[in-house]
């Protein structure tokens, strides 16, 4: 894999069913909502010898009725909610700031966590995104240097700290540490305090 | 490439083989790091199929709901 340019990666890898569940949902979500995806699967696209069982998705806040006809559409293409049937009652949970799970009918994992970007640095996320580019297309990812900060110096668990590890080593020459100071003290500085997207 | 470190301490073992894989990433091309990693996340994927777990089983185990 190589960076093509700033803001892209070509990845040539063999992809694997994961992958291709990805593309599955991405497919539908991109035709309603920009979305960038964070957290795990963002190390295992980029060859992390892990798997995981929930895909995280920041999408941006979009109205009911946008909401309505992406999950006519997610329905009809084979997933189910798995917090609720109800549509008014999902569009709320997300409208609330919580994830809403969308997994294949009749599975639970893996599942997309879905989330509305409300905070200062989630809708960040957006400007720096990374594009993707595999033999299926294209996937939007939050940038590395943010993807370290956030599991390095936030999540900090044992596979959170692995993650950034695997993206430091695999990107040591592309990798910008001057951001990744500059993210954890903006996370540090969001980390409990109400910002203006949220009042 | 490097050898992979052994060490008594499980994390540092653990960080030891991410710096390993890491390496065979960076030093292999995509197809061929993508194919060992197939193995894993595809056996994995297939067993996610024959999971019976329910909605709210799941969610209960995630402390989403009571």
């Amino acid at each position: 894999m190589e960076f093509l340019n700033k803001n892209t990666i070509q990845l040539d890898k063999e992809l694997n069913e994961l992958d291709k569940l990805v593309f599955k949902f991405i497919k539908i979500l991109k035709k309603h909502s920009d979305y960038v995806i964070i957290s795990g699967y963002v190390s295992i696209l980029l060859g992390r010898s892990r798997t995981t069982e929930d895909i995280d998705v920041f999408i941006k806040p979009i109205d009911k009725k946008k909401f309505f006809q992406f999950y006519k559409e997610i329905i009809k293409g084979g997933f189910w909610c798995l917090n609720s049937e109800e549509i008014d009652e999902i569009f709320n949970y997300l409208r609330d700031r919580l994830a809403v799970r969308f997994a294949l009918n009749g599975q639970t994992a893996p599942n997309f966590e879905v989330k509305f970007a409300i905070k200062a640095l989630d809708i960040e996320s957006f400007a720096d995104r990374i594009a993707v580019e595999t033999k299926l297309g294209r996937l939007y990812i939050s940038s590395l240097e943010r993807q370290i900060a956030f599991k390095r110096y936030y999540l900090k668990s044992d596979k959170d700290i692995e993650d950034a590890f695997h993206l430091e080593e695999v990107f040591k020459n592309n990798i910008d540490k001057d951001k990744i100071n500059k993210y954890k003290h903006l996370l540090q500085k969001q980390n409990g305090k109400i910002n203006r997207f949220e009042e | 490439m490097e050898k992979l470190i052994a060490s008594r301490n499980r994390r540092q073992d653990r960080l030891n083989y991410v710096k390993y894989w890491a390496e065979y990433v960076r030093t292999h091309t995509d197809k061929e790091w993508s194919r060992q990693q197939n193995i894993l996340i595809n056996s994995i994927m297939q067993n996610a199929k024959n999971s019976k777990l329910t909605k709210e089983q799941y969610l209960r185990i995630k402390g989403e709901i009571k």
